[in-house]
Protein backbone atom coordinates (compact mmCIF):
# COMPACT_ATOMS: atom_id res chain seq x y z
CA UNK A 1 0.00 0.00 0.00
CA UNK A 2 1.48 3.35 -1.03
CA UNK A 3 1.82 5.94 1.69
CA UNK A 4 -0.59 8.93 1.81
CA UNK A 5 2.51 10.88 2.71
CA UNK A 6 2.61 14.28 4.25
CA UNK A 7 5.79 16.21 4.79
CA UNK A 8 5.55 15.79 8.60
CA UNK A 9 5.56 12.03 8.34
CA UNK A 10 8.43 12.25 5.87
CA UNK A 11 10.47 14.41 8.24
CA UNK A 12 9.81 12.10 11.18
CA UNK A 13 10.96 9.08 9.19
CA UNK A 14 14.04 10.83 7.84
CA UNK A 15 14.91 12.13 11.29
CA UNK A 16 14.67 8.68 12.84
CA UNK A 17 16.88 7.23 10.11
CA UNK A 18 19.41 10.09 9.94
CA UNK A 19 22.25 7.70 10.68
CA UNK A 20 21.84 6.21 7.19
CA UNK A 21 22.44 9.65 5.65
CA UNK A 22 25.59 10.07 7.71
CA UNK A 23 26.99 6.63 6.94
CA UNK A 24 26.24 6.68 3.22
CA UNK A 25 27.66 10.19 2.77
CA UNK A 26 30.78 9.28 4.76
CA UNK A 27 31.36 6.12 2.76
CA UNK A 28 30.80 7.67 -0.68
CA UNK A 29 32.13 11.20 -0.32
CA UNK A 30 35.75 11.76 0.54
CA UNK A 31 35.38 15.55 0.67
CA UNK A 32 33.39 16.70 3.74
CA UNK A 33 32.18 19.81 1.86
CA UNK A 34 30.59 17.62 -0.80
CA UNK A 35 28.77 15.47 1.75
CA UNK A 36 26.10 18.08 2.33
CA UNK A 37 25.39 18.22 -1.41
CA UNK A 38 25.09 14.45 -1.46
CA UNK A 39 22.75 14.42 1.56
CA UNK A 40 20.65 17.10 -0.11
CA UNK A 41 20.40 15.08 -3.31
CA UNK A 42 19.46 11.97 -1.35
CA UNK A 43 16.70 13.85 0.50
CA UNK A 44 15.35 15.30 -2.76
CA UNK A 45 15.16 11.82 -4.27
CA UNK A 46 13.61 10.40 -1.08
CA UNK A 47 10.96 13.10 -1.12
CA UNK A 48 10.20 12.51 -4.81
CA UNK A 49 9.86 8.77 -4.30
CA UNK A 50 8.02 9.05 -0.97
CA UNK A 51 4.49 8.92 -2.46
CA UNK A 52 5.28 5.48 -3.86
CA UNK A 53 6.78 4.14 -0.62
CA UNK A 54 4.94 1.02 0.48
CA UNK A 55 4.16 1.38 4.21
CA UNK A 56 4.01 -2.38 4.66
CA UNK A 57 7.74 -2.56 3.86
CA UNK A 58 10.77 -1.47 5.82
CA UNK A 59 11.58 2.23 5.57
CA UNK A 60 15.29 1.70 6.22
CA UNK A 61 15.57 -0.78 3.32
CA UNK A 62 13.77 1.65 1.01
CA UNK A 63 15.87 4.57 2.23
CA UNK A 64 19.11 2.64 1.78
CA UNK A 65 18.15 1.79 -1.82
CA UNK A 66 17.65 5.42 -2.74
CA UNK A 67 20.59 6.73 -0.73
CA UNK A 68 22.97 4.17 -2.24
CA UNK A 69 21.72 4.75 -5.78
CA UNK A 70 22.17 8.51 -5.46
CA UNK A 71 25.55 8.16 -3.74
CA UNK A 72 26.98 5.80 -6.37
CA UNK A 73 25.67 7.98 -9.22
CA UNK A 74 27.12 11.02 -7.47
CA UNK A 75 30.46 9.28 -7.10
CA UNK A 76 30.61 8.80 -10.89
CA UNK A 77 30.03 12.50 -11.55
CA UNK A 78 32.04 13.85 -8.60
CA UNK A 79 35.09 14.63 -10.71
CA UNK A 80 33.30 17.10 -12.99
CA UNK A 81 31.30 18.88 -10.30
CA UNK A 82 32.35 22.29 -9.09
CA UNK A 83 33.78 22.43 -5.62
CA UNK A 84 32.39 24.79 -3.01
CA UNK A 85 32.41 25.24 0.72
CA UNK A 86 29.19 24.84 2.71
CA UNK A 87 28.97 26.96 5.86
CA UNK A 88 28.16 25.21 9.14
CA UNK A 89 24.76 26.99 9.37
CA UNK A 90 23.74 25.65 5.97
CA UNK A 91 24.48 22.03 6.71
CA UNK A 92 21.53 19.65 6.63
CA UNK A 93 23.22 17.11 8.84
CA UNK A 94 24.70 18.82 11.85
CA UNK A 95 27.25 16.66 13.57
CA UNK A 96 28.12 17.41 17.17
CA UNK A 97 31.53 16.07 18.02
CA UNK A 98 31.13 12.95 15.90
CA UNK A 99 34.86 12.34 15.57
CA UNK A 100 35.25 12.16 19.35
CA UNK A 101 32.58 9.47 19.46
CA UNK A 102 33.91 7.30 16.62
CA UNK A 103 35.67 4.23 17.94
CA UNK A 104 38.89 2.93 16.46
CA UNK A 105 37.01 -0.08 15.11
CA UNK A 106 34.51 2.13 13.31
CA UNK A 107 37.34 4.25 11.89
CA UNK A 108 39.08 1.13 10.62
CA UNK A 109 35.84 -0.08 9.05
CA UNK A 110 35.21 3.27 7.36
CA UNK A 111 38.77 3.20 5.98
CA UNK A 112 38.22 -0.33 4.74
CA UNK A 113 34.93 0.63 3.07
CA UNK A 114 36.53 3.62 1.32
CA UNK A 115 38.98 1.28 -0.40
CA UNK A 116 36.23 -0.90 -1.84
CA UNK A 117 34.41 -0.75 -5.16
CA UNK A 118 31.16 1.27 -4.94
CA UNK A 119 28.85 -1.77 -5.04
CA UNK A 120 30.90 -3.66 -2.45
CA UNK A 121 30.76 -0.58 -0.20
CA UNK A 122 26.97 -0.83 -0.34
CA UNK A 123 27.10 -4.52 0.55
CA UNK A 124 29.51 -3.89 3.42
CA UNK A 125 27.34 -1.10 4.87
CA UNK A 126 24.22 -3.24 4.74
CA UNK A 127 26.06 -6.19 6.26
CA UNK A 128 27.44 -4.09 9.11
CA UNK A 129 24.01 -2.61 9.76
CA UNK A 130 22.69 -6.11 10.35
CA UNK A 131 20.38 -6.52 7.36
CA UNK A 132 19.38 -10.09 6.50
CA UNK A 133 20.54 -11.74 3.27
CA UNK A 134 17.03 -11.37 1.87
CA UNK A 135 16.94 -7.63 2.66
CA UNK A 136 20.39 -7.10 1.17
CA UNK A 137 19.36 -8.97 -1.98
CA UNK A 138 16.28 -6.71 -2.26
CA UNK A 139 18.30 -3.52 -1.87
CA UNK A 140 21.07 -4.53 -4.26
CA UNK A 141 19.04 -6.57 -6.74
CA UNK A 142 21.16 -9.70 -6.53
CA UNK A 143 20.27 -13.24 -5.48
CA UNK A 144 20.45 -14.34 -1.84
CA UNK A 145 23.04 -16.97 -2.79
CA UNK A 146 25.13 -14.23 -4.34
CA UNK A 147 24.76 -12.13 -1.17
CA UNK A 148 25.88 -15.08 0.97
CA UNK A 149 28.95 -15.67 -1.23
CA UNK A 150 29.91 -12.01 -1.19
CA UNK A 151 29.42 -11.70 2.56
CA UNK A 152 31.66 -14.72 3.03
CA UNK A 153 34.35 -12.86 1.09
CA UNK A 154 33.74 -9.64 3.03
CA UNK A 155 34.22 -11.44 6.32
CA UNK A 156 37.61 -12.64 5.10
CA UNK A 157 38.53 -9.10 4.06
CA UNK A 158 37.54 -7.78 7.48
CA UNK A 159 39.48 -10.51 9.24
CA UNK A 160 42.54 -9.81 7.09
CA UNK A 161 42.28 -6.14 7.94
CA UNK A 162 41.94 -7.06 11.60
CA UNK A 163 45.02 -9.22 11.52
CA UNK A 164 46.99 -6.41 9.82
CA UNK A 165 45.74 -3.58 12.03
CA UNK A 166 44.78 -5.79 14.93
CA UNK A 167 47.16 -4.11 17.33
CA UNK A 168 45.24 -0.87 17.10
CA UNK A 169 41.72 -2.25 17.26
CA UNK A 170 40.20 -2.50 20.68
CA UNK A 171 36.57 -1.72 19.91
CA UNK B 1 38.82 -8.61 18.11
CA UNK B 2 36.62 -11.23 16.42
CA UNK B 3 34.04 -10.53 13.72
CA UNK B 4 31.14 -10.71 16.18
CA UNK B 5 32.86 -8.10 18.31
CA UNK B 6 33.28 -5.91 15.24
CA UNK B 7 29.56 -6.12 14.46
CA UNK B 8 28.68 -5.38 18.08
CA UNK B 9 31.03 -2.41 18.06
CA UNK B 10 29.41 -1.10 14.84
CA UNK B 11 25.98 -1.43 16.47
CA UNK B 12 27.14 0.55 19.50
CA UNK B 13 28.62 3.10 17.15
CA UNK B 14 25.25 3.51 15.42
CA UNK B 15 23.60 4.27 18.75
CA UNK B 16 26.24 6.89 19.58
CA UNK B 17 25.90 8.34 16.09
CA UNK B 18 22.19 8.97 16.48
CA UNK B 19 22.92 10.89 19.66
CA UNK B 20 25.50 13.21 18.13
CA UNK B 21 23.99 14.05 14.74
CA UNK B 22 20.98 16.21 14.12
CA UNK B 23 19.06 16.96 10.95
CA UNK B 24 18.37 20.57 10.12
CA UNK B 25 14.64 20.11 9.57
CA UNK B 26 14.23 23.75 8.62
CA UNK B 27 16.48 23.21 5.60
CA UNK B 28 14.70 20.02 4.64
CA UNK B 29 11.29 21.67 4.64
CA UNK B 30 12.45 24.72 2.70
CA UNK B 31 11.80 24.68 -0.99
CA UNK B 32 15.47 25.45 -1.60
CA UNK B 33 16.04 21.73 -1.51
CA UNK B 34 14.05 21.26 -4.66
CA UNK B 35 16.46 22.92 -7.11
CA UNK B 36 19.33 20.88 -5.69
CA UNK B 37 21.55 19.56 -8.40
CA UNK B 38 20.79 15.92 -8.87
CA UNK B 39 23.55 13.92 -10.54
CA UNK B 40 21.74 13.70 -13.84
CA UNK B 41 19.86 16.95 -13.96
CA UNK B 42 22.47 19.24 -15.60
CA UNK B 43 22.82 16.67 -18.36
CA UNK B 44 19.06 16.58 -18.85
CA UNK B 45 18.71 20.38 -19.01
CA UNK B 46 21.41 20.67 -21.65
CA UNK B 47 19.79 17.84 -23.60
CA UNK B 48 16.36 19.51 -23.47
CA UNK B 49 17.85 22.78 -24.73
CA UNK B 50 19.59 20.94 -27.55
CA UNK B 51 16.38 19.09 -28.38
CA UNK B 52 14.41 22.36 -28.54
CA UNK B 53 17.01 23.97 -30.83
CA UNK B 54 16.95 20.94 -33.11
CA UNK B 55 13.14 21.03 -33.32
CA UNK B 56 13.38 24.67 -34.44
CA UNK B 57 16.00 23.63 -37.02
CA UNK B 58 13.76 20.82 -38.31
CA UNK B 59 10.89 23.30 -38.72
CA UNK B 60 13.08 25.79 -40.59
CA UNK B 61 14.42 23.06 -42.87
CA UNK B 62 10.88 21.91 -43.68
CA UNK B 63 9.96 25.50 -44.52
CA UNK B 64 13.06 25.82 -46.70
CA UNK B 65 12.33 22.55 -48.52
CA UNK B 66 8.76 23.65 -49.21
CA UNK B 67 9.85 27.09 -50.47
CA UNK B 68 12.44 25.64 -52.89
CA UNK B 69 10.53 22.44 -53.68
CA UNK B 70 10.99 22.94 -57.44
CA UNK B 71 14.80 23.27 -57.13
CA UNK B 72 16.34 19.88 -56.23
CA UNK B 73 19.85 21.38 -55.87
CA UNK B 74 18.54 23.10 -52.71
CA UNK B 75 15.91 20.60 -51.58
CA UNK B 76 18.33 17.63 -51.50
CA UNK B 77 20.88 19.28 -49.14
CA UNK B 78 17.95 20.46 -46.96
CA UNK B 79 16.54 16.92 -46.77
CA UNK B 80 20.00 15.51 -45.95
CA UNK B 81 20.32 18.07 -43.13
CA UNK B 82 16.79 17.32 -41.97
CA UNK B 83 17.47 13.58 -41.73
CA UNK B 84 20.69 14.34 -39.83
CA UNK B 85 18.93 16.61 -37.31
CA UNK B 86 16.05 14.13 -36.90
CA UNK B 87 18.60 11.37 -36.20
CA UNK B 88 20.30 13.62 -33.62
CA UNK B 89 16.98 14.42 -32.01
CA UNK B 90 15.90 10.80 -31.81
CA UNK B 91 19.11 10.02 -29.98
CA UNK B 92 18.70 13.03 -27.65
CA UNK B 93 15.07 12.21 -26.95
CA UNK B 94 16.06 8.66 -26.03
CA UNK B 95 18.69 9.94 -23.61
CA UNK B 96 16.23 12.35 -21.97
CA UNK B 97 13.64 9.61 -21.65
CA UNK B 98 16.16 7.21 -20.11
CA UNK B 99 17.45 9.86 -17.71
CA UNK B 100 14.03 11.01 -16.56
CA UNK B 101 12.42 7.66 -16.00
CA UNK B 102 14.93 6.51 -13.43
CA UNK B 103 13.31 5.28 -10.25
CA UNK B 104 15.98 5.59 -7.56
CA UNK B 105 14.02 3.29 -5.29
CA UNK B 106 14.69 0.38 -7.66
CA UNK B 107 17.47 -2.11 -6.78
CA UNK B 108 20.96 -0.63 -6.86
CA UNK B 109 22.44 -2.89 -9.54
CA UNK B 110 19.47 -2.27 -11.86
CA UNK B 111 19.80 1.52 -11.60
CA UNK B 112 23.59 1.56 -11.82
CA UNK B 113 23.57 -0.65 -14.92
CA UNK B 114 20.98 1.63 -16.51
CA UNK B 115 23.00 4.77 -15.68
CA UNK B 116 26.14 3.19 -17.09
CA UNK B 117 24.29 2.33 -20.32
CA UNK B 118 23.06 5.93 -20.58
CA UNK B 119 26.69 7.06 -20.32
CA UNK B 120 27.71 4.65 -23.08
CA UNK B 121 24.94 6.04 -25.32
CA UNK B 122 25.85 9.63 -24.53
CA UNK B 123 29.52 9.11 -25.38
CA UNK B 124 28.72 7.22 -28.59
CA UNK B 125 26.35 10.05 -29.56
CA UNK B 126 29.00 12.71 -28.94
CA UNK B 127 31.62 10.86 -30.97
CA UNK B 128 29.15 10.19 -33.81
CA UNK B 129 28.16 13.88 -33.91
CA UNK B 130 31.79 15.00 -33.86
CA UNK B 131 32.73 12.74 -36.76
CA UNK B 132 29.62 13.29 -38.88
CA UNK B 133 29.24 17.06 -38.41
CA UNK B 134 31.90 18.09 -41.00
CA UNK B 135 30.11 16.09 -43.70
CA UNK B 136 27.08 18.25 -43.01
CA UNK B 137 29.00 21.50 -43.43
CA UNK B 138 28.59 21.77 -47.22
CA UNK B 139 24.79 21.13 -47.22
CA UNK B 140 24.54 23.64 -44.35
CA UNK B 141 26.48 26.23 -46.38
CA UNK B 142 24.20 25.70 -49.41
CA UNK B 143 20.99 25.87 -47.37
CA UNK B 144 22.22 28.66 -45.08
CA UNK B 145 23.35 30.97 -47.88
CA UNK B 146 20.16 30.44 -49.82
CA UNK B 147 17.83 30.60 -46.84
CA UNK B 148 19.38 33.60 -45.07
CA UNK B 149 21.01 35.65 -47.85
CA UNK B 150 19.24 34.33 -50.98
CA UNK B 151 22.67 33.46 -52.38
CA UNK B 152 23.08 30.44 -54.67
CA UNK B 153 26.18 28.73 -53.27
CA UNK B 154 26.65 26.67 -56.48
CA UNK B 155 27.00 29.84 -58.55
CA UNK B 156 28.69 32.04 -55.97
CA UNK B 157 31.25 29.53 -54.71
CA UNK B 158 31.28 26.78 -57.30
CA UNK B 159 31.06 23.01 -56.94
CA UNK B 160 34.86 22.64 -56.55
CA UNK B 161 34.85 25.04 -53.60
CA UNK B 162 32.01 23.12 -51.92
CA UNK B 163 33.80 19.79 -52.44
CA UNK B 164 37.06 21.28 -51.15
CA UNK B 165 35.19 22.63 -48.15
CA UNK B 166 34.02 19.15 -47.28
CA UNK B 167 37.57 17.81 -47.49
CA UNK B 168 39.03 20.65 -45.43
CA UNK B 169 36.35 20.24 -42.74
CA UNK B 170 36.96 16.50 -42.56
CA UNK B 171 40.71 17.10 -42.28
CA UNK B 172 40.11 19.74 -39.60
CA UNK B 173 37.97 17.28 -37.61
CA UNK B 174 40.68 14.63 -37.88
CA UNK B 175 43.37 17.08 -36.66
CA UNK B 176 41.09 18.35 -33.86
CA UNK B 177 40.41 14.77 -32.74
CA UNK B 178 44.14 14.06 -32.77
CA UNK B 179 44.91 17.20 -30.74
CA UNK B 180 42.14 16.44 -28.24
CA UNK B 181 43.42 12.88 -27.82
CA UNK B 182 47.03 13.98 -27.30
CA UNK B 183 46.28 16.95 -25.03
CA UNK B 184 43.39 15.48 -23.08
CA UNK B 185 45.34 15.57 -19.81
CA UNK B 186 46.28 19.26 -20.25
CA UNK B 187 42.70 20.41 -20.75
CA UNK B 188 41.61 19.76 -17.20
CA UNK B 189 40.81 23.42 -16.43
CA UNK B 190 38.05 23.48 -19.05
CA UNK B 191 35.49 20.86 -17.98
CA UNK B 192 33.44 20.98 -21.21
CA UNK B 193 36.50 20.61 -23.46
CA UNK B 194 38.00 18.04 -21.15
CA UNK B 195 34.81 16.01 -21.31
CA UNK B 196 34.77 16.27 -25.11
CA UNK B 197 38.45 15.32 -25.20
CA UNK B 198 37.81 12.29 -23.00
CA UNK B 199 34.88 11.30 -25.22
CA UNK B 200 36.92 11.65 -28.43
CA UNK B 201 39.94 9.92 -26.91
CA UNK B 202 37.69 6.98 -26.06
CA UNK B 203 38.39 7.25 -22.33
CA UNK B 204 34.78 8.09 -21.40
CA UNK B 205 33.50 5.17 -23.42
CA UNK B 206 36.02 2.84 -21.79
CA UNK B 207 35.01 4.13 -18.33
CA UNK B 208 31.29 3.77 -19.08
CA UNK B 209 31.80 0.26 -20.47
CA UNK B 210 33.89 -0.63 -17.41
CA UNK B 211 30.97 0.50 -15.22
CA UNK B 212 28.55 -1.75 -17.13
CA UNK B 213 31.02 -4.62 -16.78
CA UNK B 214 31.52 -3.89 -13.06
CA UNK B 215 27.78 -4.15 -12.41
CA UNK B 216 27.53 -7.34 -14.47
CA UNK B 217 30.41 -8.94 -12.59
CA UNK B 218 28.75 -7.98 -9.31
CA UNK B 219 25.45 -9.47 -10.50
CA UNK B 220 27.13 -12.69 -11.52
CA UNK B 221 28.75 -13.10 -8.14
CA UNK B 222 32.26 -12.06 -9.12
Amino acid sequence: MAIKGGSDQFQILIESHRGILYKVSKCYCSNPDDRDDLIQEVIVQLWRSFPTFDESKSFSTWMYRIALNVAISNLRTEKVRSKHIVSADDRILEAVDVTANVSETALMLYQLIEQMEPLNRALMLLFLDGFSHREISEVLGISETNVATKIGRLKKVIQQALSTDGQGIRG
Amino acid sequence: MELDGILESWKEQNEKLNACIRLNLQLISESRLRPAKAALRPLTFSLIFELAMNIVAIGLLWLFSWTYRSQPQFVIPAIVLDIYVIALNTQLFRQILLANTIDYSAPVTEIQERLARISVERVRGTVWTFISAPVMWSPLLIVGLKGCLRVDAYKALGFTYLAANLLVCSAFTYVAALLLKRNEAKLCSYPVIQRLARDIAGKSLATAKARVAEVQVFLEGG
